[in-house]
């Protein structure tokens, strides 16, 4: 555990990819479950962060298990033809605090009726190479909706 | 002395598919922790600093008058770890702060084990209620799980009938029965911090009042559950930590409220032992009526929506409890599956033996006990289906067994 807690500085060539809208996102677990990853992103060049809508999917599972036994997952950024891959070490998950808020308002600004179970801080390893992106899946849904008690709350406009 | 790092390593050998940040919790909550002074100062800051006035106030003695203490722990995988900050612990962990890192660093006598965070402080406190009362008053906050304490004394201690256990409400402060508007109020302020909370805890020290007993204390729940729900439109992720009640009772506080989730909790087992370690509860309830009515309540709030938890410890407790590890072990598990089968979960939580209880401070039984029976319960649960969605690591954080659950469904 205390080996890997500092980290390593994100490479500059991931900056520009990671914030451009037209670049496609996806991360790789060790068993090869690959799930579009839109919501990756860095706001400081060093710490890797996505939204986890739903924990009790396969992708939520995926990413626990990650972090839990330390195993690296593949991030791979496509844009055009070009494919860039890292791989990462799932660091922290956020279920509180300035980083699960950042993650979540984004999500929300895009659509406010959009909730987030946790954020998920990831730090970059190594570059990898990756030759193709194939059986890339959407997470399953959550048995019980995931909401936070914000957005049940009752507004006099309904 | 034990190094902690070590054994914390042998067991993450021994249990390779137990989570490590479970059992770094266990170990945690076993040794205990404190905080430097530099932690503790960083602690006072904006982001971190929690309130002066705890609902559910216990007396501690080592804690520094003009500091206030931190919220919970929150390991890397956004595991809760509650530490009974002021303790004085034999050979505890050590949380610092690294100005350079910006972290917060958990360590035992080698060195660093990892990095930790700690609950954020909620907006709401530091606000104040309409009728002048700090809303840090009214309510308690984790990560994720708002908390309110509907009576801040338990009447049990009245005629020395309280849980053996039970340290509650010895601190100084105490609001006795709190107000409903200003709950609603504290609710609706709470509500303004985007995604802090996804679930609602209520709960109280027990009041046996009124004709039939426990009357008023049940009205009280349906007033303050009324008042949460006026924040919101229908139900509400919650659940109410409460005396079993008879079905008639809980299905008014189930039909007449936005409750989902009810948790009456057995404490003991063994029905011996729950009639000595628990004598409030056994006089007003009893041990056969307290189950009966809590495998009632699944018929109300459904399969895996009533839960019970047992003070994993207290079994052992000298001078009335169990005299090996194995028989409270093979005692705990067989209450676990009782209830399981019936669609209870049946949780654990770990005892820390407190001065200001009866059980007073005594050792507690080993690490590797509370390992096998979060390990043990989890097993036992999954094996029938059962999901602990009000009691997991996000809204509540006392179980590691529920902790274990995050791979499971
Ligand atoms: S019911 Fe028992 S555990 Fe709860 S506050 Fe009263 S004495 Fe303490």
């Amino acid at each position: 555990m205390g080996e890997m807690w500092k980290g390593l500085e994100l490479p500059d060539r991931w900056l520009s990819p990671l914030s451009d809208t037209n670049t496609k996102k996806y991360i790789r677990f060790p068993d090869s479950q690959t799930f579009f990853c839109p919501s990756l992103d860095s706001f400081d060049g060093r710490v890797l962060a996505l939204a986890l809508e739903e924990e009790h999917t396969d992708f939520g599972r995926a990413l626990v298990a990650a972090l839990w036994f330390d195993r690296p997952v593949q991030m791979i950024l496509k844009t055009g033809k070009e494919i860039m891959g890292m791989e990462a070490c799932v660091y922290r998950c956020h279920i509180a605090g300035p980083l699960f808020t950042k993650k979540l308002l984004e999500i929300r600004s895009e659509n406010p009726d959009h909730d987030m179970a946790s954020a998920w801080e990831l730090r970059f390893l190594k570059n990898i190479e990756v030759k193709d992106i194939s059986e890339v899946k959407r997470p399953d849904r959550a048995l019980e909706p995931e909401w936070h008690l914000d957005c049940m709350k009752y507004t006099k406009n309904g | 002395m034990k190094k902690k790092r070590e054994e914390w390593e042998k067991l993450c050998r021994t249990y390779p598919d137990l989570s490590p940040f479970v059992l770094l919790k266990i170990s945690m909550v076993w040794y205990g922790a404190v905080l430097t002074e530099t932690a503790l100062d960083r602690l006072q800051e904006p982001d971190y600093c929690f309130g002066k006035l705890e609902p559910f106030a216990i007396q501690f003695d080592g804690r520094p008058a003009n500091k206030v203490m931190p919220g919970g722990i929150l390991l890397r995988d956004a595991t809760y770890v509650y530490i009974n900050y002021g303790e004085t612990y034999e050979n505890p962990y050590q949380i610092d702060w690294d100005d350079e890192q910006g972290e917060f660093l958990l360590r035992d006598e080698d060195g660093i084990i990892d990095t930790v965070d700690f609950v954020p402080r909620p907006d709401f406190f530091g606000k104040i209620t309409s009728k002048g009362t700090p809303m840090e008053a009214v309510a308690d906050a984790r990560a994720q799980k708002l908390i309110f304490t509907a009576f801040q004394k338990c009447r049990l201690w009245e005629g020395k009938d309280q849980c053996h256990f039970c340290a509650f409400f010895t601190g100084r402060y105490s609001l006795g029965e709190v107000d409903c508007e200003e709950i609603y109020e504290t609710v609706r302020e709470a509500l303004k911090e985007p995604g802090r909370f996804s679930e609602i805890y209520l709960s109280g020290g027990t009041d046996f009042s009124g004709e039939p007993p426990f009357s008023v204390e049940i009205e009280r729940y349906i007033r303050v559950l009324q008042a949460v729900g006026r924040n919101f439109q229908g139900r509400f992720s919650s659940q109410l930590m409460a005396p079993a009640y008879p079905h008639q009772a809980l299905k008014r506080i189930y039909e007449e409220t936005g409750l989902t989730s009810y948790c009456p909790n057995i404490e003991v087992w063994d029905k011996h032992l729950f009639q000595t370690l628990c004598p409030g509860k056994e006089k007003w309830i009893g041990y056969e009526e307290w189950i009966r009515r809590t495998l009632d309540a699944v018929e109300i709030f459904g399969k895996g929506k009533v839960c019970t938890q047992v003070v994993a410890g207290a079994e052992l407790a000298r001078p009335y409890g169990f005299k090996t590890e194995d028989e409270a072990i093979k005692s705990n598990f067989e209450g676990c599956e009782f209830f399981a089968k019936n669609g209870v979960i049946c949780l654990s939580t770990i005892w820390r033996p407190h001065r200001a209880s009866r059980l007073g401070f005594q050792p507690m039984p080993s690490l590797s006990y509370y390992v096998r029976l979060a390990k043990g319960f989890h097993e036992i649960r999954k094996s029938y289906g059962l999901i602990s969605t009000n009691d997991d690591y996000k809204h509540c954080g006392n179980h590691p067994d529920s902790d274990l659950e995050r791979l499971d469904v």
